[in-house]
Formats: structure tokens, sequence, C-alpha cells
């Protein structure tokens, strides 16, 4: 079973199914323009020919561009609308391009640009109000009056305000989901990168302080132990004060190391190296009572005789075990029990084996971070060539499981 | 799962004479007439205990989804007696039937638990909406411990579209907690989630029923979830084969097969 | 149920749109009818009374002579009288012809009976002087100053714009007016509205007058005023009403759509209506909750009319205003009825629409949640009381169009109408999926595999296949219908227009022989088509009618130009003269005699009209009149088809004035009956598009929709075997079909319509209306159907072979 990891494996919200991927937009752009320009096929019949038939071309085609240059898009349509409020007195189906253009600049340009079209839609508004009411007033009822004026103003701004202010919204809009997906994805990141800096961190430490320790150490006994060899011939008493310092040397390197594993209790007293045994198997059992007297029912499970294996391996299980049991603790809720079964399998020279389980809530506990604690102890039983498996119970519960070759 | 040459079972907790949550007597299903009538159910007989975890298996085709439903009000049987929190469901009307489920029943299935436009929140509460009363005061201590234990507190305003399918199934328990009713059913409530998620559900599950004293049966197909029941009831054509209590994984193993070999 | 309420309109208002944008635009169009209405009659009815304002007495029902005899009445006893009407007359201007037809008034000689409002130069003072409508004059570049002549030969008036006016009038306005004296050799051919009387005594005492000295409809003038005001409000009343017709079979169309949408998508919720049942909600809390929903998508979408309405409304009105005479179209008022009927009438549109599909809701039980989606079965039936019902509906619906035709009345066709559409939607899953297997039969080798698949996926379930057709099968009905009413209406019309104008256009001599080259020189005009020279003379008629031409007109000169011989053709010992040349005292029947110099012949009269100003005898009374002595008078003109009418007046106008001889122009104003009828046909199309817009978007709707609805088959098709492109392939082929077929019932149908429609209504007006189908027009119809049916399921089939078989396949 995987180990519980604190990373969240949740894949993310899933991508709005209605936002189009590139190719989507392109053809979606390619059959807006096709479709805004059918009627245009209609000019010819209806008796409007090379003139209006050219500026609704010119109005209508660079849509097609629209998300990648809407500014550039507007301008030029804008100057094709100039031109036709010059040529042509009546509104014509192209007028459509307003708007669609008017709304790829508030979508896809920069606010700034959008104020500007929505201004240039205002003026083109009254523009092409006062061409249009002309045009239809011509011959009935006089010159174009303010009324209505800018009643029809008001009516053609309407519509630009509309398609600005949905293009805004969407952009808006947009921008936002877009910076949701990053944060997520930030998010993710960074979890992902403090689990592995915790990891490495661990490990970078242990390594490290090993290799001060023991490097340091190491050198002294080299050196004493060459001289006691050169003057065990000569003078056997040097070579008597040379093992002596090799002792010393060697127990302080060991006291140094088991510092530095945390084993110690209160810091180093002042000058005596501490000969305390450390935690080794049978230790075990006494772990295993002091949870009993915190409430726990815990029962284990060891063989007899129990197999002996190096210091640094007893003391990992130890440490394993105890991490196992706070957590069984913490996390496995009342009325849980707890089994820990330590063994021994088969081969030569063949491989401790480590279960700790029980059957509390399992999966279904409050999870506050448990999981950098077992991935500490995954660093420490790897560091021994061993595997480390921490998850859910089948048939509900926690076990965790370690497996260290002697 | 690591290998180990270790006994897996746990010493159990003993089962208590306790009260019947469920009963059904001599319930048989039918659909259709003649040459082509399915018998779903042919004359069960079940006792369901209350406070415990009752796992329900059985292959395809063997009824234990029919079984269910006619336990939880959603169907009625073509003859026999189901009794739940002591009312016989035949004696109620459509209308009370459903009160009846919205009041004493919780609903977990494997999909569509969830109504899709509401967020997370308004479905959990959705059985007490639908009674029209209030969640204040105690009802929301209960509210706000279930979706604390059930760590939703987060995920609270989303709708089941944002949330993965263990959290969509949490949040269908909350909602089957959260009115705190007699009996919850489950139907295959892990059939589409992966382990991770499956062992979070059926954890939450079997929870409930130790921590919070409900009486949850679950309808499942394989023998991974039953082991999170404290009892498993084997159906096979129509009829309970077996009823186990504290069962081991090979124990249900054999009950399950006896049913293949007898056929 | 509040929060799933809320939730499901805020989640579910995307697909609502379509439905509820049927609504607005059928609400709309009911709010900008009355608004229009009520601009329409504040502008026509309050203008009625303008011309009046002065006057004490108003006659009307009376034609040119009588108003003449009240005129010199008038000024025999110094009272001021002045009529109100028109004639149409050619205009020329500097010996060229301006306009074949034009509205020429009279202006009062008195000042205070001038209703006419002076905007340029000033009013006439004597004959030879006239004032032009601003807004005519501007159209036909007329100016202060100008000189034209008005009418053609004798009575023609020689006339200069001495001023222009405003028409505040619109029904007595006319483009030029004329001092009476100058108008009053036209009065014969002018068409009286009434006549303002202001005179002596009180307006007890000159109605009692005035009812003496004339047999015409004598009243004061308030009671003129409100009796007209009345009429008027009728008028525009029933023109809302029919207006108001479109208005409905827009609605009744949005009520399909809006059925058919809440079908489907309460189809595609049914698991959720199910899980809310699991969970506890009872029947009446689903039921009600739905049910809200759609009380609240009508009350949403009829607002939104409402506003889109008045909108429209003003708009339209202020447009109109613009382009009408003014005082046509005034200021718009809303009325608070309108507004409420069309808000009540949009909701209840919605909740019927929505009633049946709601209650299909609660028939899905809780277990409907659980159940994978596979199980559902699909032969579901149609319903034996909807098809009883069906039947039934159809029937009285058919059995009143028999009543419609046989008593030629247009109520009954528009409910049998409704009612047999409505039968034939009920019976739809029993008729169309029998249709459409006879279709995919006939076209089953061009389809192929895709095709027969198609033919069996649409006949699977007869009622989703019937409702996914009911909207094309509207659009189409309704196009086809309107299309062939119109185009045999038209060519009815077209009979009687033969009957009306026989000639195209004819050249007249004023006087003198016309030169033989004349026939050589109008044969050579582009757009003639044929052309006759004919003989004749000038000749003096008895009884009053004075100097004529005489023609001699025979089968030859005639089978070639004429368009209905026998209006052209007289018998032997008849004599045809044109209305306009015959006086009041000799009317059809009567004998007259024909001299030439010393010759005499007493022939018949036979009245007629459309070859100019000229009097056809057959050949034998011309050579008994002048023999040999007769020289060419007059060519006739056919013109060829699609000749444009002003070119060809322009020319034969050039022509004539050269040779001395007048026009007469059938063509012209032949074309000016067939532009009203083009702007009719092209108006009812555009009401009526409305609707069909509303049923292609129910069309777009239904068929995504119930694609979308069958992913499991398709998923499972493609497991077993079929690729995409033949997936794609299916779907079209099954679009295709179901738009085809609904393409054929509903012409069927609409051509059905059509004829009910001509029966009832044209032939009354036009005897022996038949039906003429527009080929045509009809093909295209199939055409775009088919694509739109195409087009609607492109996108949809996309999604539906894009989703991986498993995908769609799993039991979720």
């Amino acid at each position: 079973m995987p180990v519980a990891s604190p990373v969240p494996t949740d894949p993310g919200p899933p991508r709005p199914r209605w936002r189009l991927g590139p190719t989507g937009q392109r053809r979606f752009d390619v059959l807006l323009v096709v479709g805004l320009l059918l009627p245009v096929a209609t000019y010819v019949p209806l008796g409007l020919y090379a003139t209006e038939t050219l500026l609704a071309l010119a109005q209508l085609v660079p849509l097609l561009w629209r998300r990648t240059h809407p500014v550039t898009v507007f301008a030029v349509m804008a100057g094709a609308s100039a031109l036709q409020a010059l040529l042509v007195d009546t509104p014509l189906w192209n007028q459509v391009a307003f708007p669609v253009a008017t709304y790829a600049v508030a979508r896809y340009a920069r606010p700034l640009w959008a104020l500007v079209a929505l201004l240039v839609g205002f003026c083109g508004a009254g523009v092409a109000a006062y061409v249009w009411l002309r045009g239809l007033s011509d011959g009935v009822s006089g010159p174009v009056t303010l009324d209505g004026w800018i009643a029809y103003t008001i009516t053609v701004a309407t519509i630009v305000i509309a398609s600005w202010a949905l293009g805004s919204l969407a952009r808006v809009r947009s921008a936002y989901e877009d910076s949701l997906v990053e944060r997520g994805r930030r998010l993710e990141a960074e979890a992902t990168q403090r689990a592995e800096l915790a990891a490495a961190d661990e490990r970078a430490r242990i390594a490290r302080e090993m290799h001060d320790v023991v490097a340091h150490g190491l050198s002294v006994i080299v050196v004493q132990a060459d001289g006691a060899r050169y003057a065990a011939a000569q003078e056997p008493r040097l070579a008597t004060e040379a093992l002596e310092t090799i002792a010393i040397t060697g127990r302080e390197a060991l006291t140094e190391m088991r510092r530095m594993l945390g084993l110690l209790r209160g810091g180093p007293e002042a000058g005596t190296p501490d000969t305390r045994p450390q935690p080794r198997l049978v230790d075990l059992a006494a772990l295993v009572d002091e949870a009993r007297a915190g409430g726990m029912t815990v029962s284990l499970t060891m063989p007899d005789p129990l197999p002996s294996v190096p210091d640094g391996v007893a003391l990992t299980a130890y440490r394993v075990v105890q991490e196992a049991l706070t957590n069984v603790r913490k996390h496995a809720g009342p009325g849980a029990t707890a089994r820990v079964a330590v063994g021994l399998l088969p081969g030569r020279p063949g491989t401790l084996s480590l279960v700790v389980e029980d059957d509390g809530r399992g999966a279904a506990a409050d999870d506050d971070g448990r999981g950098l604690g077992l991935l500490g102890m995954r660093e420490r039983v790897a560091v021994h060539g061993g595997d480390l498996d921490a998850g859910p119970r089948l048939g509900g519960g926690f076990t965790v499981s370690a497996r260290i070759p002697l | 799962m690591l290998e180990t040459t270790l006994p897996p079972t746990f010493p159990t907790s003993d089962p208590r004479p306790a009260a019947l949550a469920a009963t059904a007597r001599a319930v048989t299903r039918t659909y259709g007439r003649g040459d082509s009538a399915v018998h779903a159910l042919r004359g069960v007989d079940l006792d369901v205990p209350a406070g415990r975890f009752t796992a329900v298996m059985g292959a395809s085709g063997s009824g234990k989804s029919t079984l269910m439903h006619c336990l939880a009000g959603l169907d009625r049987p073509t003859s026999g007696t189901v009794s739940v929190a002591g009312t016989e469901l035949q004696a109620l009307d459509d209308t009370r039937l459903t009160v009846f489920r919205r009041e004493q029943l919780g609903f977990v299935f494997q999909s569509f638990n969830l109504l899709p436009m509401l967020t997370a929140g308004q479905n959990i509460v959705l059985p007490l909406e639908l009674a029209g009363r209030r969640v204040e005061g105690e009802r929301r201590e209960w509210y706000d411990h279930v979706v604390s234990v059930l760590g939703l507190a987060d995920r609270l305003g989303h709708r089941p579209g944002e949330l993965s399918g263990g959290q969509q199934q949490r949040v269908a328990i909350a909602r089957a907690l959260v009115s705190r009713p007699t009996l919850i059913f489950a139907d295959e409530p892990t059939g589409n989630l992966d382990s991770e998620s499956s062992a979070e559900v059926l954890g939450f599950l079997r929870r409930s029923v130790r921590e919070l004293g409900q009486t949850v049966v679950m309808v499942t197909h394989e023998l991974d979830a039953a082991a999170y029941a404290d009892d498993v009831v084997v159906i096979a054509d129509g009829r309970v084969r077996a009823h186990l209590v504290d069962p081991a994984a090979d124990e249900i193993l054999a009950a399950l097969r006896v049913k293949a070999g007898a056929r | 149920m509040r929060t799933v309420l809320f939730a499901s309109l805020r989640t579910h208002t995307r697909r609502f749109v379509a439905a509820a944008l049927a609504v607005v635009i059928g609400v709309a169009f009911v709010v900008a009818t009355g608004l229009l209405a009520s601009a329409a009659k504040d502008g026509l009815v309050g203008s009625v009374g303008v011309p009046y304002e002065n006057a004490d007495v108003v006659v009307s029902e009376l034609d040119g002579e009588e108003a003449a005899e009240l005129v010199d009445r008038a000024r025999e006893r110094g009272e001021k009288a002045a009529v109100l009407g028109w004639a149409m007359q050619p205009l020329a201007e500097d010996g060229r012809r301006v306009e074949d037809r034009l509205d020429v008034g009279a202006l009062a000689d008195d000042a205070s009976l001038r209703w006419q409002e002076l905007r340029e130069g000033r009013f006439p003072t004597r004959q030879g002087e006239a004032v032009a409508d601003a807004n005519a004059a501007k159209s036909r570049d007329l100016e202060v100053g100008d000189r034209v002549q008005v009418g053609t030969g004798a009575r023609a008036a020689d006339v200069t714009v001495v001023g222009l006016v405003d028409t505040p009038s619109a029904s007595v306005g006319a483009a030029i007016y004329l001092v009476w004296d100058d108008l009053r050799p036209l009065v014969r051919g002018m068409w009286i509205d009434s006549v303002a009387y202001d005179g002596r005594g009180s307006v007890g005492e000159q109605v009692t007058a005035l009812e003496g000295a004339t047999g015409a409809n004598v009243q004061s003038t308030d009671e003129f005023v409100l009796e007209r005001q009345r009429q008027l409000n009728n008028e525009v009343d029933v023109v809302a009403t029919l207006l108001l017709v479109f208005a409905a079979i827009a609605l009744f169309v949005a009520v399909l759509v809006i059925a058919n949408t809440f079908s489907i998508l309460f189809a595609q919720r049914a698991r959720d209506f199910a899980l809310l049942r699991c969970v506890g909600a009872t029947r009446r809390q689903v039921l009600r909750s739905v049910r809200v929903e759609g009380l609240a998508l009508g009350v949403a979408a009829a607002t939104v009319g409402l506003l889109a309405g008045t909108g429209a409304g003003y708009g339209l009105a202020a447009l109109a205003r613009g382009q009408f005479a003014s005082g046509t179209i005034g200021e718009a008022t809303p009325s608070p009825v309108w507004y409420l009927a069309a808000f009540a009438v949009g909701v209840l549109a919605t909740v019927a629409a929505s009633w049946l599909p709601t209650r299909r809701v609660v028939a899905v039980g809780p277990l409907e949640a659980l159940r994978p989606a596979g199980a559902v079965d699909v032969r579901t039936g149609a319903g034996r009381v909807r098809l009883g019902l069906g039947g039934v509906v159809l029937a009285v619906g058919v059995a009143l169009l028999g009543v419609a035709v046989t008593a030629q009345e247009v109520v009954p066709m528009l409910a049998g109408g409704a009612a047999t559409f409505t039968g034939v939607l009920l019976l739809g899953p029993v008729l169309v999926p029998r249709l459409v297997r006879l279709v995919g039969a006939a076209g089953g080798r061009l389809l192929g595999r895709a095709g027969r698949l198609a033919g069996e996926n649409a006949v699977r379930n007869p009622r989703r296949t019937a409702a996914t057709t009911a909207s094309l099968l509207v659009g189409v009905t309704l196009t086809t219908a309107v299309l062939t009413g119109m185009a045999s209406s038209r060519s009815a019309i077209d009979d009687e227009m033969d009957a009306q104008y026989p000639v195209d256009a004819s050249l007249t001599s004023t006087g003198a022989a016309l030169p033989a080259s004349l026939l050589d020189d109008v044969a050579a005009i582009d757009g003639v088509d044929a052309a006759v020279l004919l003989e004749g003379t000038t000749a003096r008629l008895s009884g009053g009618v004075g100097e004529l031409q005489v023609l001699a007109v025979d089968d030859t000169a005639v089978t070639d130009v004429a368009r209905d011989a026998g209006q052209v053709l007289p018998q032997r010992g008849e004599v045809l003269v044109p209305w306009d040349s015959l006086p009041g005292n000799v009317s059809d029947g009567d004998a007259v005699q024909v001299v030439v110099g010393e010759q005499v012949r007493t022939l018949r009269v036979r009245a007629g009209e459309g070859w100019g100003t000229a009097a056809v005898v057959a050949p034998e009374s011309l050579d008994a009149l002048v023999g040999e002595a007769a020289t060419p008078r007059a060519v006739w003109v056919r013109a060829s088809d699609g000749a444009d009418a002003e070119d060809l007046r322009g020319d034969l106008d050039a022509l004539g004035s050269t040779a001395g001889a007048e026009l007469a122009n059938g063509l012209g104003q032949r074309s000016w009956v067939d532009l009203q009828l083009d702007v009719l046909t092209g108006s009812v199309v555009a009401l009526l598009g409305i609707a069909v817009v509303i049923a292609l978007i129910g069309i777009g709707n239904t068929l995504g929709l119930s694609v979308l609805e069958r992913g499991r088959e398709h998923a499972l098709l493609r497991a077993l075997g079929l690729t995409r492109r033949q997936l794609r392939t299916t779907l079209a082929a099954e679009a295709v079909l179901l738009s085809v077929t609904a393409t054929l019932l509903g012409t069927a149908l609409g051509i059905a319509f059509a004829w009910v429609g001509v029966r009832a209504m044209v032939a009354p007006l036009v005897e022996d209306a038949g039906l003429s189908l527009p080929l045509g027009q009809l093909a295209l119809v199939v055409l775009v159907a088919a694509v739109a049916g195409l087009a609607a399921c492109v996108l949809p089939a996309r999604r539906a072979s894009r989703t991986a078989p498993a995908a769609g396949l799993a039991t979720e």
C-alpha cells in the first residue's frame, strides 16, 4: 500500500468544458466570420453593389484575427465604418462587425484600449445616428431633429456599451479563473517541494553528521593504531596508551553519533560520554508497557530468543515502533487496539520484520500531517537498506510494516 | 501491502444482543409476468442488528441490491413484510414513506449521490431542508461535528463537479449522518473509487458505527469492502445463504464459494 | 426546496435561454403591436378633423359631378365649399412625362377652408397656379416656379408651382393641389372623399338646406368627424387584430419549443429528481419546485419581452413617423391593458407549455437514481389518450376548414388551421415514424448502411422523434402555406390585371396621322416584345363625348399585343370607349353616333379602359366611316417579360412627343400593383419569419439535446465497431432524414392550408382563383430545412463521436 503522504493528490478543478482549445478557437472564429459574411452574398441581388460589398468585406473579414490583434482589427473596422458613413447613408448588415470588434477589444486587449474602443464607439454611434436619420428622413420630414438624433444615438450606443461590458466581464472572469488555476498549481508544487525538502534535509543531516563524527574519530583511531603498531615493538607502554586513546576516541565518536541521532536526553553531561546502552529490541517490551500505561490496548509478539541484530538496526527498529505507536495514540481514535509484531524472516543473513497495526479509524482519521514523521522513519530504514510501508489496513485501521535486511 | 507471516486477525468486539434496526420476513420481489418474470428475491428473512456495520454480499444478480431497496422503502416487495425502526413499511403511502425515508434513513450510493447544482454544504443539509427544519442550535453543533470529522470544512462551498470521487462520497456520508437516522444504507459506495479513497470511505462508515453509534447496511460485491464490516450477510439467487457475525476473511470466502458450488 | 429551486434556476438558466427567447419574442410582438396601434390611432384619428376645422357641414358619399354642383351652389349663394378628394393623373414637365399617376387634389377657394400649411412660396391667386406637397415635390425634384402639365389631352391643365405645403391629414392629402377651376375638367375621374361646406345660418339649417339640394350624405362637422374617427379606430383595430394573429402564431410556436425544451431537459435531470425523492422530497415538493421553475422562467421572459416590446414599439413608431406622411403616425401611448394582457399571455404560455413535462417528472420513482442508465425501456408508446385526442382535434379541424371553404370565412379558416395542425402534432408519434420509414426506404439506396441505421434509430422512440420534428414542421408548414397562398393570389390577381390593363403601352395620336416609321422605332426599343400599328381617324361622338381618335382593331392586331383580347376586340356594331372619356349621361350599352365628315354611324357603347384615350371599332365600321382614308393613328405595344416600366415609359414618351402622340402606360400602373403585392408578401413573410426564427431555435435546441440524450446508445455503437466517421455520418443521415420528412409533411400541409386560404379569402374577390405552386421557392424551403436540420446536429455529433466508448458506457 502506498505511504500516506502529505502531498494532495487531487487533480484540481477540471478545465471548464466550454473553454475552447486553440483549434476550437480557430474554428469558431472562422465559422463566425463565414456566418456573418453569408448575408453579404445577398447584397448584389438586393441591388447594393461594389461599394457596399467592399465595405462589408473590409469590416467583417478582419474579425478573423480578433483574438490575436484585437486593437488593430478594431481600428481597421472603425476606419471602414467611418468610410461607410461617408459613402453610404443607410445601415447595412455589416454594422454587426462593430459590436463584435468592440467585444474582442474588451476581452482580449488591455482595459485602457477597451475604454478607447468604447469612446470611439460612442462617437461612432452619434455619427451613425446622424447619417442614418438623415438618410431615412430624406424626402419626408425635413432635417434631423435633436430629439430624434439623441434617441437614435442612445439606441446605437446601448449596443456598443453592451458588447464592451460583456467583453470586459469575460476578460475579468477569465483572468480570475487563470489566477485560481495558477494558485492551485503553486500550492501543489509548494507542498510537494516541502515534502521533498524535508526528506532531503533529514537525509543530508544524517549523512553530514555521521561523516563529521565518524570520519574524525576514525582518523584519530587510525593514527593511534599506526602509532601503537609502531610502538608495540619498542615501547609496549606507549602501545597501551594508544589503545586507551583509541577506546576513548571510539566511545566519544559513538556518543557524538548517538547525540546526532537524537537519542540522548538532556544533552551531554560535561565531559562524560554516556555509557547507557542504546534501546535494543529487548526494550520494545518496556515501550509497549509505557503505551499500555497511557491507556492503549496493545499486544506484543516477539520471537524467543530475540534475533541478534546490529545496534543501528535495533535502534532504528525501536524508533519505528515508537513513532508508529505515537501515531496510533494520536490518530486511531477511541477504542482502538494495537498490535506489535517483530520477527525474523528466513534467509542468510535474514531480514528483520516489524509490523505495527491498529483497528482504529485508519484512513478515516483526522489528518494533521502525520506523514512527515513516517517519512523520517522511512529515511532511517532506508539508511540500513530496508523498506517501510504505511497505509490503511484492510478491514479498518492502519498498519506500518518495515523490513530491514541484516 | 507487505507480506508478513504473522496472523492478521484482531481480537474482535463482542456481538452484544442488540436491538434490531430492521427486519424482513418472507420478502419476495418479482418483476414482469409469465415466462419473462424475474424473481429477484425468493423469500428473504433477515434481521439487521442495530449499532453494527452489516455488509450484504453477493454476485451480480443475486438480489442484494433489490433487498436493500426493499429494506429502504425504495421498492415495494411483492409479498412479505419489511419493518424498519419498528414501523411496517407496507402500511405507509407514498408521501408518508417519503417522509419516513427523510427522517429515519440515510443513503450513500455508488454514484450520483449529490445534486450537481448545489454546493457540498447545501447537499449535506438537504434532508433537513426538505423537512423544513433549520440548522441551528443542537443541530448546528452536530452538523459542525460531522463536517469536521469528515474533514470537509474547507470544501463546503464547492460544487460536486469540483470534488474528487472520494470527497463526493464523504459529502454523501455527511448528508446521511446529519439527520441522525436510524439506519444508513450504502449501495456499493466504493464501486467507483481507487483503493485509497475506498479505504477512506469505508473507514468513515466504520467510524460512524463505532464512534457515532450508527447502524450501517452496505451492499457490496468486494471482499475487501466486506472486511470492514462487523457482520456479513451472503445472498445468492434471491435467498440468504449465510449470516456471519464477525467473520474472518476466509470464512466469508468459504460462504461465497459454497453458494457457487451448490448451484 | 428553496435552495434546490434557486440553485436549479441559476445552473440551468443557460439551457432555458432558447425557450425564454421564444416567449420574449412573442410578448414583445404583442406589446409592440399595441404601441404601434395606439400611435397609428393617435396620428390618423387626431388628424381627421383638420380639413373640416372651419366648416359647419360635411357632405360625403358623392361623386365628382355632385361635388362640382355643390361648389357651384356655394359660389352662387356666396357660401364656401371645398372639395376633398383626388384624381390620378399623369404629370409632365416641359412636355416630358415625369409621372404616370399622381394624386391631384383641390385647393379650397376660400382661405378659411384651406387646411394645407404653407411652407414655401405662396398660395395660388388665380388659375394656372398650384401648390405642391413639400415631400412629394422633393422626391420628384419639383420646385417653386416649375411649370408642369397635369393630365393629358384636352383636359390637361398647365400650371405653375407657386408654393410648397405640408399635408397634415393623410386621408385626404395629395401630391399637388390645383385651383378648383383647373381641376374641374378632370372631375369625372375624381374620387371624392367629402365636401366641406361653410354656409350661412345655424348648422341645423344648413344641414336641412343641403339635404334638399343633394342626394348625398349630409352631416354636421362634429358628427362627421366623430363617425370618421370611429371608423378609423375600427380599421386600426382590424389591422392590430391581424398583427395579433401573427403574434398568436409566434406564441403557438413558442409553446411548442418550450414544451420540447422542458421535456428534454427534465429527462436529462431525471436522476436528480430521483435522488431528491430518495433523500426525502415528496412528489408534491418536487412537482411544485419544477412548476415554480417554469413560472419563474415565464415571468422573467415576459418581463424582458415587455421591455423589448416597449423599445421596439417606440422605435418602430419613430421610424414610421419618419417614413410616412406627417399625421399618419402620432405618439405611441402605452396602455396598461395591453401590457397586462401581454404579460399574462407570456406567463400563461410558459406555464401551459411546461405543464405536461412537469407531470412526467414525478412519474419517475426514486429507484431511477440507482438503476444504471441502460435499463431504460426504449420502446415507449405514444399514449392512447394522446392519440384519441389527436384524432378528435384533427377531425374538428378538417371540418372547420371545410366550413371555411364553403362559407368563405376567415375565422373558421384560422381556427380550423390551428386545430388541424395541433391534431397532426398530437398524432405525431404515430405519423412521423411511419413517414420516416417510408422516406428512409425511398432514399435508402442513397444513404447506404448509415442511412438504414439512421432510419431505425429514428423510429425506435416515436415520441422523441415526433418532438424533434415538431418545430421544423411548424416552420415549414407556415412558410409553405404563406408562399403558396401568396403565389396563388398573385396569379389570380395577374389574371385580373390582364383584364384591367389589356395593353401594356399605347401611343395614341393627338389629332394628326402618325409617321409610318413610328412602328419601326417603337419595335426597336429595348423592352418591346411586339408592336402593332393601328389605323383610324378623328371622329366626333355624340352625347357629349366629343372628339376622339377612332381606331380599327381586328383579331390579328390583337393577338400579338393584347394580354386579354376580349377587352379590346369590339363586336360588329360596337364602339369601345374609355371610361374617362364618357360623360355622365352616356353609359354602357347606349347608342352613340360616330361622325367623320359626312359619314355617320350609330354604334353601341361598350365602356372599358387600358388602351389609351381612343375609341375602338371593328374594321368594318372604320371602312364605312372613312374607307381608304384611314391613317396610322396609334401604336400598341407589348412589353417583354422583365422590361423596366420606367425605362419603357421614357423611351416611348420621347418617341411619342416627337411624333405627336400621347402615351398610356398600362405597364407602369401594373408594375405599381405588382410592387404593392411584393411588399405585402414580403411583410407577411417577415412577420411569419419571426415565428420561423423561433422554430429554427427550437430545431437546434431539440436536435442537439436529443443527440446528447442518447450518449449511451452511441457509446455502445462505437464500442461495437462503428468508427467516428460512421457515427457522424449516421447522425447526419438521421438529421437529414428527419428534416426531409418534416419538410415533406410540412409542405403537404402548407399547400393544403394555402388552398383553403385561397378559396376562403381570395375567391370572393377574384373569381376562379386557383392554386399555383411557386416550385422554386418551395424547393428553396426544402433545401433550407434540410440544411438547418443538418447544421443543428453538427456540433452534438462531433461531441458524440469524440466520447470514448468506455466513458459513454460506464455505468458511472
